[in-house]
């Protein structure tokens, strides 16, 4: 497949043209969502089609009160807060990355914060179908399932931080635990271990946050994995997650730490089923 | 009947058959909880106490024959889980005519629930006649 990328013709675009600026709000107006191909990039062990597309973000923002008139400050005055809701246009660019060393494809959906999971879902199908026209062939039709490594990332203990987890219990609760103090892990938290502690069967975690503390020339970075299930999921008789959410990389070293923690729990997977 | 009558009624009526050795395993799991600690047995559950990665025809047979009249030692429930993750549980009976019919009603709306199987979790508890001859 790597051959098939490096040999693509990349059509001429306004995004190609602009790459790797992105192009403004007003001058996406024309754009459709449908993922274009702008460039091809040689990395060390990996050749990447980076497409883009434009995407819709819903934006929360505050209004002071003083931006409205006059004559409705009575009726807003009873609001403690007011809050309006945009939808904005966005270039987002996603990279289909093709490993050289691994039988691996990773599929790289832009997700800024606001968008919806549901957005970021699509956008992954049609950017599958992008790759397919180019490389004349469906090459990402067996994704990888990652729910088992809920549980397997919770349960190796140094294995970064975890600052999120949920999970339901034979006691029929569910837990939803948060760190908001992020140095903590909550795996040795000691409400977390006590509850634990009181239960004969083992928890099921079905949601899980895990961040690694990574040096820097100065200071740390702390890039974030999260594996987002749902309790309808993880009660089905196949839990299957297809995707995972990597936020608060300060670059690329740090996105391929994560990846590669992903590929580690993956393998390691692979050899227990077969034993 | 006693805890050891349903293993051994298990032993007679299907003698050889690997899927005893997963029943007396999910029946050991199911007497070593403490009974609130019984409320909510998933798919996920049930694998970990059959020693098994996942969930296979093997284990679906041991699950149909604890659950069948003449073992009875598991119920099967459901609960449904709507859009905002508030989670309802549904009788048997509403779910067997749900399965039966391919409508499901919501307990609390009275509303046709849309592609109801995807929201539908499974899980089982320890029937009645288990729990009366285990403690």
């Amino acid at each position: 497949m790597t051959a098939a990328l490096r040999a693509a013709k990349i059509p001429d675009s306004s995004f190609k043209e602009s790459y790797p600026v992105l192009l403004s709000e007003e001058d996406l107006e024309s754009h459709s969502t449908q993922p274009t191909l702008i460039a091809i990039e040689e990395m060390d062990h990996s050749v990447a089609a980076i497409f883009a597309s434009v995407r819709s973000v819903l934006l929360r923002e505050t209004v002071p009160p003083e931006e409205f008139p006059e004559d409705v400050a009575g009726v807003l005055a009873k609001y403690d807060e007011i809050v309006g809701i945009k939808l904005i246009r966005q270039q987002a660019l996603d990279v289909v990355s093709v490993s050289t060393k691994s039988p691996h494809v990773s599929v790289r959906i832009d997700y800024p914060n606001g968008m919806h999971r549901d957005v970021g879902e699509a956008a992954q199908e049609l950017v599958k179908a992008g790759l397919a026209t180019i490389v004349q062939e469906d090459h990402l039709n067996a994704p990888i399932n990652l729910f088992p490594l809920i549980d397997e990332i919770y349960k190796v203990r140094h294995e970064g931080t975890v600052v999120e987890l949920a999970f339901g219990t034979t006691t029929a609760s569910l837990k939803h635990e948060k760190m908001r103090r992020r140095a903590s892990c909550l795996r040795e938290e000691a409400y977390h271990k006590g509850g634990k502690a009181a239960l004969k069967a083992p928890i099921e975690p079905y949601r899980l946050s895990v961040i690694w503390k990574l040096p820097l020339a100065e200071g740390f970075s702390s890039p974030e994995l999260g594996l987002y299930s749902t309790t309808a999921i993880a009660g089905s008789s196949n839990p299957i997650l297809t995707d995972a959410v990597i936020r608060k990389c300060m670059g690329a070293s740090d996105y391929g730490h994560v990846e590669s923690r992903i590929a580690h729990f993956i393998l390691e997977l692979k050899k227990k089923q077969k034993k | 009947m006693s805890a050891r009558e349903i293993r051994a009624e298990l032993e007679t009526r299907w003698k050889g058959d690997p899927i005893v050795r997963l029943c007396v395993a999910i029946l050991d799991y199911m007497a070593a909880l403490p009974a609130d600690q019984l409320g909510m047995l998933t798919f996920r559950a049930l694998v970990s106490a059959a020693g098994k990665e996942r969930l296979d025809d093997e284990l679906m047979r041991a699950l149909t024959i604890l659950v069948s009249s003449r073992i009875a030692a598991l119920d099967a429930r459901a609960l449904l889980v709507d859009d905002d993750q508030s989670e309802h549980e549904l009788d048997p009976q509403e779910l067997a005519e749900a399965r039966a019919t391919g409508r499901l009603v919501h307990p609390e709306t009275g509303e046709l629930v849309p592609e109801f199987e995807s929201k539908v979790i499974p899980f089982f508890v320890p029937s009645a006649r288990f729990l009366a001859a285990e403690r």
